[in-house]
């Protein structure tokens, strides 16, 4: 009985689907992990009928080659950046920045905005589709912080020392805050922090590890819980139409599954961070609160600023005030699901 | 192995066909992956990949180093630097036999301290020293393989793109590795200054002795000369080393340097103005092997290929000595016809936990990497920093892959060394740092 | 037929030595701004804004405008070990294919840059953080490609015209 079990199964399974994933980033940084992750998962839940193959470090293309690879179905899965798309996504920006609250929080945020709330979830599905895409599942990146080549305490030790910039309306914040903007590539940074090209590196904690910038600093200046939801698992729109509902509602699950594993993966990798600057004898600092209010009221402005900057150019001026309305109240934490009523 | 991967193992067939015929090696590789990704990934594949690649490689960060220091050393030789350095150092060295050569091993050593890509090191001296080793006798083909060669030192000297990718890839320490390749890089430098006094004992006729009769006092007046290239070197050396700009810039901070030493020595508007024409044709030489090598690579990455090579090696059980000359071969194979960070991202991550399984040195491991990938920068047929030699000194590759043979060999003897004595890597870094932390 | 091509051949060596020009004013526009953004950032407190997307831009014509001078003038690399030892009627049918195919994929990068110029023109796609669009490096690189697979095609017509009067020529001999 067992063996005739199996052999009809097997009939009606023959049909493998084979998918193809590709990401820009190396295969150690998080959300490359979280995107095997989530793979892996669909391909034990599936038993088999679907296999994905994974191209990862841009083995397939640049970070911008992304968007075009997948919309034109050259692959079917990629880990999409963003930010490195305001053109073709404009209003998605926005959920691309700063938000000071927790993973989880920052997670259901933007689920809210892109699943949950109607009027924000038609503009930015319409904007998917526009680019044939469907977006599948965002990444939490865990939080942001600032690592010194000196020792340093408040926003007061940071001035007229020089950081790497990285998002153009960056410049505009360190400019603010008086700390001098310096173009480096995150590849040269280790070189640059070493050599003293810059001072101090403002970017997410997670990188911290795989990049090693432990051996370098001598402060590490938390900014409490904040994240930046990011690389979404983005689908080539017609093929993910054309899996079976199933199969559809495998991958929704399993991105599910594994928001909540790589929230609780962030704060491992948080934990695993900090005791690695302790090994090696970095002293890690929290920012007064007041300048960590200061610190994020500047971000904010001239995040919102570009992003409305974005926007108008690509006349979308009229849709961002839906979505910004509730992110004003999201980014500070001021926002949740059971208050508005969802 | 799979069908895609026998695609891509018959790809490889016609491309060295094509090759081997004479075909302009741009145009195989981009033949290749052509005909390669419509096999594999289809039309849809194939038109976005061609649509999207030239682009976005030519528009590559990292790649500007190549330009920046071509134009460094084309503004330095045709504004007469290199022959004021050249003719100081045959006054002191001449009479050593070999002496010149050896001087261009110790000072790409040098330069490799500040440059992070070797074939920049080897556009460098191939136009800064070839042409005064020609003016002093010493054989052409001799004289272009030890620039080549002189070239993979910059791997092993940090700063080190490829120790940095490598590191991050295996998951160790970057600090490490920068220090770990410095003795071997060393030790590298003393085999090929060695195999140059050899050869020049068995074929004295390739390396003549020059200027036997210079005076004390004419070698310390000859140091004036050396003014201005000091002043150049301090700028390159000096501001990457005190943090004033990372590498990939020194090229063209290098190259403003030699530009106020012209104005200084009132050298012609049209030696400079000639200096940037050149310059961007010999980059024009040089950049369509690197765009092509990157489609390539991404057709070779689309078939699979090198996970299936990896997992006939790991299904094979075998001793470790026996599976780290599989995987050397195997390095050596592929960095043949794919450009070598693209194989490492792909290859790295899966490789390295092997090698640790089996009990090999975790730096030890890294640096076999990073000097394998420095081979198959000279390794024939497509051995980048060898087109760069030749293109510069207008000869033909086989010519420099000639030349090449006998310091390859040293390479070849060090990658041994590192596989039986680890410590040749460890030894610094643990003084430096202690024994390993890990996380 | 012959003047004809060589004459074509001529004056797009000389467009293509005016690309290469611009190439070389690329260059030393990209050797400025990354010495004034260095020290700049180094010594005044100030980097140039966008300074390594403006290389990133300007390397592309750089890299590409000469191209197919490179081709009229230098020859792109290869191996030319067993050509050189190849027998003259097999040296002209390589040649000919060499520069069928060469022209064949040029033809094919070129139409396939051009969609992708097209599509960077509708979307008016911007380096990101700056305003500097990505549509000029585009279109440099559709016309690297236009001018190499032009001047394939001129020099197949060379091998074909030389190869048709040189079989001729012998004929001649041998009666
Ligand atoms: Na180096
Ligand atoms: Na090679």
């Amino acid at each position: 009985g067992k063996k005739a079990d199996q052999g009809q199964a097997g009939k009606a399974e023959t049909e493998v689907i084979k998918l193809k994933f590709s990401f820009s980033g190396m295969p150690t940084e998080p959300p490359a992990q979280t995107a095997i992750h989530l793979l892996d998962l669909v391909e034990a839940k599936t038993n088999g009928r679907i296999k994905i193959d994974r191209f990862m470090g841009g083995s397939l293309g640049n970070t911008l080659e992304h968007l075009d690879l997948v919309s034109k179905n050259a692959v079917d899965i990629i880990s999409l950046q963003f930010d490195q798309f305001p053109e073709n996504l404009p209003l998605h920006q926005i959920l691309n920045t700063e938000q000071l609250v927790t993973g989880e929080q920052a997670f259901a945020n933007i689920t809210a905005l892109t699943q949950e709330i109607p009027e924000t979830k038609a503009l930015l599905e319409a904007e998917e589709t526009q680019n044939n895409i469907k977006v599948l599942s965002w990444n939490a990146q865990g939080s942001t912080g600032i690592t010194t080549s000196y020792p340093a305490q408040s926003l007061n030790d940071l001035k007229g020392k020089k950081m790497n910039v990285i998002a153009g309306y960056q410049r505009d914040v360190f400019n603010e805050l008086g700390i001098i903007p310096v173009n480096v590539q995150i590849p040269d940074i280790y070189e640059s922090m070493s050599r003293g090209v810059i001072d101090t590196i403002f970017m997410a904690n997670s990188a911290v590890i795989s990049l090693k910038w432990y051996e370098l600093g001598k402060t590490h200046l938390s900014l409490g819980d904040n994240n930046v939801c990011s690389q979404a698992l983005t689908f080539n729109l017609a093929k993910w139409n054309s899996l079976p509902a199933d199969i559809q509602q495998i991958f929704i699950d399993a991105s599910k599954e594994t928001a909540q594993w790589s929230i609780a993966e962030a704060t491992k990798i948080q934990q695993d961070t900090y005791n690695a600057f302790e090994k090696s004898g970095v002293t890690i600092e929290t920012l007064p609160d007041e300048d960590r209010t200061r610190f994020f009221e500047t971000l904010f402005k001239y995040s919102t600023q570009n992003w409305l900057e974005v926007c108008a150019k690509k006349g979308v001026s009229d849709k961002a005030p839906v979505i910004q309305k509730y992110w004003d109240e999201m980014k500070w934490g001021r926002w949740s699901k059971q208050e508005s009523g969802l | 192995m799979d069908h895609n991967s026998w695609i891509a193992v018959y790809t490889f067939i016609g491309m060295f066909g094509m090759l081997a015929i004479g075909f302009p090696i741009f145009i195989c590789m981009l033949t290749g992956a052509f005909v390669g990704s419509m096999i594999i990934g289809g039309p849809i594949y194939t038109l976005q990949q061609f649509a999207s690649a030239p682009y976005s490689i030519a528009s590559t960060y990292t790649w500007a180093v190549v330009p920046f220091f071509l134009l460094m050393s084309v503004l330095a030789s045709n504004c007469g630097l290199a022959e004021a350095a050249f003719s100081a150092a045959t006054k002191w060295i001449g009479k050593i036999r070999g002496g010149l050569l050896m001087a261009t091993i110790v000072a790409a050593a040098v330069f490799g301290a500040t440059s992070g890509a070797s074939i920049a090191t080897c556009a460098v001296f191939s136009k800064v020293a070839l042409p005064e080793l020609l003016k002093c006798k010493y054989d052409k083909t001799t004289s272009m393989g030890v620039i080549a060669v002189s070239g993979t030192l910059d791997g092993l000297m940090p700063p080190s793109v490829g120790v940095i990718i490598i590191s991050i890839l295996a998951d160790t320490s970057i600090g490490r590795g920068l220090m770990a390749i410095i003795v071997p890089g060393l030790i590298l430098a003393l085999m090929f200054m060695l195999v140059v006094s050899i050869r020049g004992w068995i074929k004295p006729q390739d390396m003549p002795i020059v200027d036997i009769h210079s005076t004390w006092k004419e070698k310390f007046v000859v140091l004036k000369v050396l003014g201005p290239v000091l002043f150049v070197i301090a700028i390159v050396i000096g501001g990457i080393f005190f943090g004033v700009y990372p590498p990939t810039v020194g090229g063209a901070i290098g190259s403003v340097g030699v530009l106020i030493v012209a104005a200084y020595n009132r050298v012609g508007w049209k030696a400079i103005r000639e200096s940037f024409i050149e310059t961007v044709v010999l980059n024009a030489q040089i950049f369509p092997i690197i765009i092509c090598g990157f489609i390539f690579s991404r057709f070779v990455a689309l078939s699979g290929l090198p996970g299936d090579l990896l997992g006939l090696i790991t299904a094979l059980h075998i001793s470790k000595y026996v599976l780290i000359l599989i995987v050397i071969i195997f390095y050596l194979l592929l960095g043949c016809v794919m450009e070598f960070m693209s194989m490492a991202i792909i290859t790295v991550p899966i490789i390295y936990p092997i090698l640790m399984a089996v009990g090999f040195d975790p730096i030890g491991t890294i640096l076999i990497i990073v000097l394998l990938s420095e081979i198959a920068l000279v390794m024939p047929p497509i051995g980048m920093s060898c087109y760069i030699v030749a293109s510069i000194s207008k000869a033909p590759p086989e010519q420099v892959f000639r030349g090449i043979i006998p310091y390859l060999t040293m390479s070849f003897a060090l990658l041994c060394l590192l596989v039986f004595f680890p410590r040749l890597a460890t030894w610094l870094p643990d003084l430096l740092y202690g024994k390993a932390i890990t996380f | 037929m012959k003047d004809l091509i060589l004459g074509l051949i001529n004056l797009t060596t000389k467009v293509n030595r005016w690309l290469v020009i611009i190439a070389a004013v690329g260059i030393a526009f990209i050797m400025v701004i990354n010495f004034v953004d260095v020290i700049g950032a180094k010594f005044f407190g100030m980097s140039v804004p966008g300074a390594l997307d403006i290389t990133e831009e300007v390397m592309v014509l750089v890299a590409l405008f000469p191209i197919a001078y490179v081709c009229l003038e230098r020859g792109h690399f290869n191996i030319t070990l067993v050509r050189d030892r190849m027998h003259p009627a097999l040296r002209f049918v390589v040649e000919i294919i060499q520069y069928v195919i060469a022209a064949l994929v040029s033809g094919f990068v070129t139409v396939r840059t051009f969609t992708q110029f097209q599509t960077t023109i509708s979307t008016m796609t911007l380096k990101e953080g700056i305003d500097l669009p990505i549509w000029p490096a585009n279109l440099a690189t559709v016309i690297s490609f236009a001018f190499l697979t032009l001047v394939w095609l001129l020099l197949l017509a060379r091998t074909l015209v030389t190869g048709v009067e040189m079989s001729i020529k012998k004929e001649e001999m041998e009666q």
